[in-house]
This record gives structure tokens, sequence and C-alpha cells, in this order.
């Protein structure tokens, strides 16, 4: 009799015309929230378009390039923008276009990987922090602020002094920088959502600590870490351009943006179009993660209102 | 019959987000009689405090848009106030105590400075002058004045909530509208606050519109209730009609959902479904889908406010034909 | 006494403060007949919610034992402690924050059988997981929906179904309605009623709100600063209080009915603090009837009438 009544309170409730479809609800992840979010904000898809952009081109730069990276036409050396040379020439006659396209492949990738590296160690010694607390909260966050303490080139510097010039190098070098960053950010976040009543909810329903903090505690702290992987991306490439501006970086012939900026530094005043191409090619792509990184930061808070 | 201190006519109110329109408040129409406590009683969503945030104009704009209706106070329209006026109603005309007295109040600053600040506002005194009104003040909601210098996390929430009633009734404001006070209290500090309000109010003969959910609490202060329901006022009447002769099947749903502390009841008798989105109000009677007593005629149109006894509104298509018009 | 399902003797919980040692709960003894409903009762500092999660395990014990279905329980291993996660679940407070906002409703009520292995095939715990939206009263429609698409009622309902998940036989809930609105409020009571039924659930049932635990709790226990004050079957309860904290308390509570004239009591002062009590009665700073043996030991909790107990110097004087 009592479970009848029951019933009636739940027959009320599905049945209940409230003017909702009867359309099951679809799953919307955060992605595709986000997505929805990020399109009405115009400089943000500027920004995405920019990206795309540039990446486009230099993956397919084998398509696009007219030239090798190290067709040296010596005869036709310090050319103004033309059609054959969209860029120009440089000091040994390559066409500087097709070395931006190809040197993109070295900086875009530094940028990447330096940025994912740095993203999984700081976000494995910010979970711990931030998880365990205590005496691992401690240790940790000495040990970054020690290593915020000192200017980020100048670190890089160090390491590139010690483990010598090149990509993998360069990688390693820039990526370390950035751990703080990322570490400080998890932490702050697991520390907030770690008193959420639904993290204690996962831990009455048998879930173990691992298990918390992958499918409970991260995919909650996710906003900030994407926002800050933008910002990371357009800081190592800046980084790693000035390590091979300084000579620190990738070596040449590689034509990696920075290592062309810096060959270009003898001709600027006769030859403006040696640096200025490579330069602006850095710029184009950090403007373009910096415009994304500030759409995203938006998009993913969800107190805004849009 | 007196002039009422304070008369809403046919509020609207909107928010409007990207396209669509949220539609708070739909018409509201309402009086304070002078040294009256009027209750509004809803659930989430019914539109109180878009009511209350309305009179006070304190709705961001945007998102949220008054799109129609009056508020008199003092026979002035208050929406037709520019920003000058606003500012010298706000504190010693009309003043309002928030929802959650935990974050009403500012953490940097001294408690007796927040009461004295409002002070300054709308009286020509000296700080010093101000600063002593303040402790009068802390002194008639209960707080010794050796607490004027102490920082709002130095006291407990029933005591901040008082320093933020201390800072509402200040400058002995006409109205005072409280928007749940003493829902984030413990019940025994609620026992407390509400008698202490009772006091003062008595004391400033401050007219006063309480929002709650709360039926008791209502009972405990108000001389007449509305009741609201998806951005409307259902029912109006004095205490003793709402709670000894509720009309409205929304009203009688509330009353019949509560756990009664007299009575031995073996279950509960909720009101089936939830309060509809107010973007996606339904044509006619907003009540409908969860309505026991409802006919098909209810679909067609909103009902209007019928008389149903002196004083005593309700909007129902059942209470056509019954009771006096005036 | 067999089918009693769970006992707690002398639950101490005390935290380290830069204050001092905060006395969460002190001294809490109590035990709940199989299937039956136990109310806890209190406000802020009173302890009734760390007692529920001392229940669980979700805090460790500083002191005392608990034992369930006649088993040790006071200290248990990791594993032991997973094992014993089937019987004993939880509904938590606030609908908003304690279900995670980036899983869907299908999720959260799918994982407790994912960590338990329970089921062999995708299809059975899908079943399963729709059966108890069915249960608790959830729409089929909502399985891949988000908590921030539901109201506060729904939200509510997803946490009692993942409570249910694992068929436990203990569900502590922790004031799982005083969030909700007063109309909703009776939906889930009526239905917590209706699954203890059903499935012989055994309850904690913690709350601030008397009137909420009236009638869906057997017997009753009051707290105050961490200790229990008067514990009684509930309908006696209501009938005949004596402790002066329980009169307070039930005369606080604002009635929904016009002119209800009644002789309010009105405790004075606030809450005092937890830390580093003194061995004296908790309630004497608040209490109008305080006599000379307050302020000199706590009172036990002494028999007034069978199954009805009170921890209080001047029990007999104050309701002569």
């Amino acid at each position: 009799m009592k479970r009848n009544m029951a019933q009636i309170d739940i027959a009320g409730l599905a049945d209940f015309d409230d003017g909702e479809s009867q359309v099951p609800v679809r799953k919307i992840g955060l992605a595709r929230e986000t997505w929805k979010n990020l399109k009405k904000n115009r400089l943000a898809l500027v920004g995405l378009g920019l990206i795309i952009l540039i990446t486009f081109a230099v993956v397919f730069a084998d398509f696009i390039a007219p030239y090798g990276i190290d067709d040296q036409d010596l005869l036709a050396r310090f050319q103004s923008p033309s059609k054959e040379h969209l860029f120009g020439t440089d000091n040994f006659g390559r066409d500087i276009f097709s070395r931006v396209l190809y040197g993109g492949r070295v900086s875009l990738a530094i940028g990447l990987f330096s940025a994912v590296f740095s993203m999984f160690v700081g976000i494995l010694l910010g979970s711990i922090a931030g998880f365990y607390a205590g005496r691992f909260d401690s240790v940790i966050m000495r040990f970054i602020d020690v290593m915020m303490a000192i200017p980020s080139m100048l670190l890089a510097i160090s390491i590139v002094a010690a483990l010598g010039p090149g990509i993998t190098n360069v990688v390693i070098a820039v990526g370390i920088g950035m751990i703080p960053g990322y570490a400080r950010i998890v932490r702050a976040s697991i520390f907030s959502v770690k008193e959420q009543e639904y993290v204690e909810a996962a831990r009455s329903i048998g879930a173990n600590d691992l298990r918390i903090i992958a499918r409970h505690i991260l995919p909650n702290c996710l906003a900030p870490i994407i926002v800050n992987m933008t910002m990371s991306v357009a800081r190592s490439i800046l980084e790693a351009a000035s390590l091979s501006f300084i000579g620190l970086g990738v070596q040449p012939p590689s034509p990696e943006w920075g290592a062309m900026l810096s060959a270009a530094r003898p001709y600027i005043r006769d030859y403006w179009h040696v640096i200025t191409f490579p330069g602006l090619a850095i710029m184009a792509i950090i403007f373009g993660l910096n415009l994304l990184g500030d759409g995203l930061r938006d998009a993913l808070d969800p107190r805004l209102k849009r | 019959m007196q002039d009422p201190v304070l008369s809403v006519r046919n509020l609207t109110v909107h928010y409007i987000k990207d396209k669509t329109s949220v539609r708070a408040v739909n018409g509201i129409s309402f009086d304070l009689a002078d040294g009256e406590t009027l209750g509004l009683v809803g659930e989430t969503g019914a539109g109180k405090t878009t009511t209350a945030l309305s009179i006070m104009r304190l709705i961001p704009d945007p998102p949220g848009r008054i799109m129609g209706g009056e508020i008199y106070f003092k026979g002035k329209n208050i929406l037709g106030f520019n920003k000058y006026a606003l500012h010298r109603m706000r504190g010693r005309d009309i003043s309002m105590i928030f929802q959650d007295p935990m974050t009403s109040l500012n953490p940097v600053l001294k408690v007796g400075d927040q009461i004295a600040e409002v002070i300054r506002i709308h009286k020509k005194l000296s700080r010093k002058g101000a600063s002593l009104e303040a402790i009068k003040m802390l002194e008639m909601v209960g707080i010794t004045s050796d607490r004027f210098n102490d920082y709002p996390h130095q006291f407990s929430g029933g005591m901040k909530q008082r320093v933020i009633i201390a800072i509402s009734l200040a400058c002995n404001p006409k109205v005072l509208i409280a928007d749940e006070p003493t829902t984030a209290l413990d019940v025994t500090i609620q026992a407390q606050v509400l008698e202490m309000m009772g006091e003062l109010k008595r004391n400033f003969n401050t007219s006063m519109i309480l929002i709650s959910h709360d039926l008791g609490v209502i009972a405990e202060v108000c001389n007449r209730v509305g009741i609201m329901y998806a951005g409307n006022i259902v029912e109006i009447g004095t205490l003793e009609q709402i709670y000894n002769n509720a009309f409205h099947p929304y009203t009688k749903g509330l009353f019949g959902s509560l756990p009664d502390l007299d009575v031995e009841t073996d279950r509960l008798r909720p009101i089936i479904g939830l309060m509809p989105d107010p973007a996606r109000l339904p044509p006619g009677c907003a009540f409908y889908p969860r309505c026991p007593e409802r006919v098909n005629a209810c679909k067609a149109r909103s009902p209007e406010a019928r008389e149903l006894a002196q004083g005593h509104w309700v909007r129902c298509i059942h209470a056509s034909g019954t009771g006096e018009k005036l | 006494m067999s089918d009693v399902i769970l006992e707690a003797k002398n639950l101490k919980k005390y935290f380290r403060t830069p204050s001092g040692m905060l006395h969460a709960v002190d001294d809490v003894s109590f035990s709940i007949v199989k299937g039956r409903t136990l109310g806890v009762v209190g406000e802020s500092g009173c302890g009734k919610s760390t007692l529920g999660r001392l229940v669980l395990h979700l805090l460790d014990l500083s002191g005392g034992s608990i034992f369930f279905e006649g088993r040790d329980i006071t200290s248990l291993s990791g594993p032991e402690i997973k094992e014993i996660r089937q019987y004993m679940q939880m509904i938590f407070q606030d609908p908003y924050s304690s279900i995670n906002p980036r899983m869907t409703v299908g999720e959260i009520i799918t994982e407790p059988l994912v960590i338990y292995g329970r089921y062999d095939s995708q299809k059975e715990r899908a079943d399963k997981v729709n059966s108890l939206m069915e249960t608790v009263g959830i729409s089929q429609r909502l399985i891949n929906a988000y908590p921030h698409e539901l109201d506060g009622g729904r939200r509510q309902r997803v946490g009692i179904a993942r409570a249910l998940a694992l068929n436990p036989k203990f569900i502590v809930c922790d004031e799982p309605v005083s969030a909700l609105d007063v109309s909703i409020r009776a939906q889930i009571l009526n239905l917590m009623q209706d699954l203890q039924e059903e499935f012989g659930l055994t309850y904690i049932f913690i709350t601030h709100d008397l009137s909420v635990v009236k009638h869906i709790s057997d017997d009753i226990v009051v707290m105050y600063l961490g200790k229990i004050v008067e514990k009684s079957p509930s309908r006696e309860l209501f009938r005949s209080q004596y402790h002066p904290y329980t009169k307070a308390l039930l005369s606080a509570i604002p009635r929904a009915k016009a002119g209800y004239r009644k002789n309010r009591i009105i405790l004075k002062g606030e809450i005092n603090s937890p830390i580093n009590p003194e061995e004296k009665c908790r309630f004497l700073p608040r209490c109008v009837h305080a006599g000379e043996c307050c302020a000199k030991s706590q009172p036990e909790l002494r028999e007034v009438s069978p199954g009805h107990f009170v921890a209080c110097h001047y029990h007999e004087i104050i309701n002569a």
C-alpha cells in the first residue's frame, strides 16, 4: 500500500509535463560546452584561426614551400620580398618564406613538447602536494619555490649550458622552467576541490586515492590547466627562440625562428626583411595563443554570465 | 484606510540571456501599509528576491530589465528615480537585509565603522558623531559597545546578522526589506534574532517586507502574507486569512506538505512535480501541471486576482463568483 | 539484542587546532536496531555531522569503538574498510556539491558498481542503474544529464540512487533535505521512508530541524557541543522533554500557525566553542536553571523513563 503512494510521487514526476521535451538529454561534455561559449568570443576565434593557419602551413610545409631550407642561391642574396621569394632571401640566398615554414616545425614542436612535458611533471608534483598535503606538500613546494626564484631564462641557459645545445635539450631546459607554474595551479585547484562533498562521497563508495584524483579531482581542475597550457606553449616558443637567439638553442643550419633572428642581426640596418619575417612569425603565433588562452579562460569559467 | 507607504503595481522583470527571456517577475502588485509587516512566501524561483531587488533598484541591467510597472514610495514612482535620488533612498528611506549574513559584511572593515558608514552617508554628522550613533545602534541590537572595533570574523553568525540589522535600521528607514534574514542561522539563534527584530520594529515603527520560504518564521512576525509562485502573487491576505482559510491550491499544498510538530503523521503530503522553469512558463495558470484542482479552462488564461473577503485576494479560476467584490 | 545492527560506545573525536583541542564528539554512545531510524539532532558545533562520518570511517576515531552486526569495526585496514563500505553508505547534505559536476547522472550512479565489480556485463550494470533511477524517481531521459542541468530535488535523488547502488544495509543521512525547497522536502522524505520499508534499511538521520526528524525517526538523540544531552523514543520526546536545551530547541521552532502563542524559551548567549572545554556541564553558560553541581562536573546520562535518558544534574527539579 505504501509503495503505491511512492509510485504516485514517482509517476507524478516522471509523467510530469513540465513543458520540457521528452527527448533524452544528450551528453554534452566539457569540450562541447566550452566550444559553445568560445564561439561567441570573436577575438578568441581570431586567435584560434591564426593558430590553425600557422600550424597548417607549417605541417604541410613540404607542399607549400617553394624551396628547400638549404637551397642556396648565392647570386640572389638579400633579395627583397618578391613574387619568387615571398619573404625575400637571406645572406645565403635561401628563401626566407620556406625557411620560416620549415622553421615553424621546430619552433612549434619545441613549444608543444616542452609544454606537455612540464604539464605532466607539474600535474604530478602539484597533485601529490595538493592531495597528500602535510610533509609532501612542504617538501615539494619548497623545491618549487627555489625553482621559481631563479629567472626562467637563466635557468634555461644553465641547463642548456650543462646539457649542450640541440632540440631535445632545449625542450627539457624550457620545460623545466614551466613546471612550477603548473604545480602551483594544480595544487591550488586540488586544495579547493578536495573539500567538496563529492570527493567525500567518492570515498564513501569505496574509491581509492588514484580514482579520486583521476576521476573526481583533476577533471574539476581542468580549466586553469587548459588555460595555462596555451600560455605555456606561447612562453616556450618565445624562450626557445630566445635561447637560439643567443646561440644556445637550436643550432644552425636548423631554421628555428629564434636562430633565424640571431643570424639576421648583423643585417638589420640594410636588409630589414631578413629579421622581420621570422620575428613576425613568432609574434603571430604568440598573439594567437594569447588570444585563444584568454578566450578559453572566459569560456571555461562557469561563473561568467554570458 | 491610510495611504500605503509602498505600492507595487504590475511589476514585470525579465532576465535576458542570449535570446531567452527568464520571466522572473510577472505583473506583481501589492501594497505595504504603514507599520505593517508583509511576508512574501515562495520557493526557489518564485521571484521573491528579484522583487525585493527591484524595489531597491539593484537588478543588474544587463541582463535584468524592468519591463513594466510602477513602484510608488511616498507617492513617487521609484522606477523613475535617477542615480542621485536612488542613492538618497537606499539606506535612508528603504533598507535591505540580504540573504547570507556571512558574506554581507566587509571582512576588512571594523564592524562599528560599517554601521557608522551608512550614518555618515545620509546624515550630516562628523566622524565622532556617527560613531556615537553607531554605538547606540549596536547596543540596541544587543551587542556591547566594546565590540565596536572588532572585525566580522570575530562574530558568530547570529551576531553578524544583528550587525547587519543595525546597519539597515541605523537611519530609521520607512521600509525594511529582509530577504531570508534567519535562514542561515541555528534555530535557537533564529529565535533570538526574530524576537529582537520584532522589538526593534515596534520601537522604530518600520514597515517591513519579510521574504522567507519558512511558513513558521512568517507566522511569527507578519501581519499580512503573500504567497508567490512563478513570478506572481497567487494569494494574499492577513495572516489569519492565509493560515486559517487558504484558498489557492498551491497555498493549501504548501501547508499540507509541512511536517507538523503537534500532530502525529505517518506520511507527508507533498505537491507533485516542480516549479516551472521561468524561461519557459506555460501559457495560462503557471500552477496548472501540479494542481490537484485543475480544469481545462486553466490552461487558457492566467487567472486574474479576485477578492474573496476584505483584503484576501486569490488568483485562481475557482475563485470566481465567491466572496464580495469591491 | 541480536538485531542491533550498529552499536557505538564512547565515541570520541578530537581535532587539534591552533587554539587548542576541539572536542567535536565527546563520549557518545548509542545503538540502533535493524530497520529503524535514529535521529541525531542539534545545532552548529554539536558534532552531529562528525558523528555520522565517524560511523562510516570517513574520519578516524580518537577514541571509542563501533560494532556493526556484532563485528568490531573500530580499527580496520584499508581493504577491510572498502569491504565494509558496501554495507554502510551516506546521503549528503548539499545536492549542489555532493555530486561531481563533471559526471553524468548515469556515471555517478554506476561508479559504485564499477568500483566493487558488481555485475559482469555493462548491460547488467546499465539495467541496475535504470532500475535505481526508477526507484528514486528520476526520469530515464536524464541519464546523460549533468548535475547543473538538474534542480536540487533531482540532484538529491541522484545522491540517494548512488547510495543505494550497492544494496547497503545502513545509511547515514546527513541533513538530506535541508537544502531543498519545502514542497520537494516532503517528496524526498516520503521517498526515504518508502525505501526504508522496501529494502529494510537502517538510517541515522542527522538534522537540525526537529520537525523533519519527528515522523521519520524511531529514536532521537539530541546533541550539544559534542555530547548527548537527551536520548528518547521519538514520539515521547515531543510529548515530554527533560533537558533544558531540548525544551528550548523545541520551543524555538517557529510554528506555521496564525496566532500561536506559546511560552517561548529564548536562550541567552551564543553556542560556545567546543575547544578545550572544561570539566563542567557544557550547557551551563546558557542555562537558566544552573545550579552548584553544574560547574563542578559533567552530568551523566540517566534513565528517567523506559528508553528515555537525560544528562542533567537537576532534571528532577526542573521537571517537577
